[in-house]
């Protein structure tokens, strides 16, 4: 195989895989299938956590090099969270939150990691970082600003929790009320997310 | 006519403030109780809010018709023949309806026993209310 068809071949790969050969990159990390994410909420008769207790498969981050001109790094990688995957510990209310969160329509919950204000492996154990995250739910994207903690577990694997509350109502989504509104359940969520990341090196 | 309207709306009001001031009591003591509730099988978005606090009125008009046809069957004190009028609507319609419900669907037994104790609640009240009135217009 002559060095051109190599090199087109790699950048059909790199293509595919959402990455653009132009585009330097500094660190890449792995998104473990150990992954998590909690969804806590309440309503005016209970308390509920919505939880994917693993992410079931492996994504990669991408990080650039941090640009003087820029606070943040340019991160590219993405979550994709099959939403029927939600557990609330309550059959009867995973699938009231299954179909508030039009789980047929729209099945996926994808988290895009868009900056981070450090790279992971810089900071210090047990340090606070910040990054943009563009959340699309129910067909409806929204960009956050996430706090991030940061725990070494040891040179190579991070465990990254970001936590950031979000309405039903920042996605269009109306928060269930039942029987004549007298149960309702609130419009604020509070969304955790347990990022298991492992350098590749 | 006109009795069957004016017990309509005596009565619905009654069972509207009984009712839903009932439900809220409920819910403040027994809120695990009310989580059940927050299934798909319940309309989530508020759109029929409108025909859930309607249904008072609606049962009431069945039950003004009922009491029209059939109140010379009732006989005593006002309380008792409401009550006896309560428990007579409560076997012939709300238990075959519980039945099937429970039968068809994805609701519990405990929850289905609680609208029917709810639904005697309800017909009671009309019966008394229509007792009270028929009892009122005699002693004039």
């Amino acid at each position: 195989m002559g060095f051109i068809t190599k090199y087109y071949i790699l950048t059909f790969l790199l293509s595919m895989s959402g990455y653009t050969t132009t585009t330097k990159v500094n660190e890449v990390w792995i998104i473990k299938s150990s992954s998590s994410l909690e969804v806590d909420g309440s309503t005016n008769i209970n308390n509920f956590s919505c939880k994917i207790h693993s992410y079931n498969q492996t994504d990669t981050l991408y990080f650039s090099p941090k640009d003087k001109t820029l606070k943040h790094i340019k991160v590219n990688g993405k979550l994709k969270i099959n939403v029927a995957d939600f557990d609330c510990k309550h059959k009867i209310m995973t699938k009231d939150l299954q179909k508030t969160l039009q789980a047929q329509k729209h099945p996926y919950m994808i988290v895009k990691f868009l900056n981070f204000s450090d790279m992971p492996s810089s900071p210090i154990s047990n340090s606070l970082t910040t990054g943009d995250v563009e959340i699309e739910l129910a067909g409806v994207k929204r960009t956050f600003q996430v706090q991030y903690a940061i725990h070494k577990t040891n040179h190579q694997n991070i465990e990254l929790i970001g936590t950031r509350g979000v309405n039903f109502s920042d996605f269009n989504l109306k928060p269930p009320s039942k029987l004549g509104g007298t149960i309702k359940v609130k419009n604020e969520l509070q969304v955790e997310f347990k990022l298991q990341l492992k350098k590749n090196i | 006519m006109q009795e069957i309207f004016k017990n309509t709306l005596f009565a619905g009001i009654a069972i509207f403030i009984f009712s839903y001031g009932g439900l809220l009591l409920a819910i403040s003591l027994f809120p695990s109780f009310f989580v059940d509730y927050i299934s798909p099988v319940f309309n989530s978005d508020g759109s029929r809010d409108v025909f859930f606090y309607l249904h008072p009125f609606i049962l009431s008009l069945a039950l003004a018709v009922f009491w029209n046809r059939f109140q010379s069957m009732f006989r005593g004190h006002f309380v008792l023949r409401g009550f006896e009028f309560g428990f007579i609507y409560a076997a012939i319609a709300l238990i075959p309806v519980m039945w099937i419900t429970y039968s068809a669907v994805d609701v519990s037994l405990s929850m289905v026993f609680t609208w029917l104790l709810y639904g005697i609640f309800q017909s009671c009240v009309a019966g008394i209310i229509f007792a009270w009135r028929s009892q009122l217009k005699l002693s004039h």
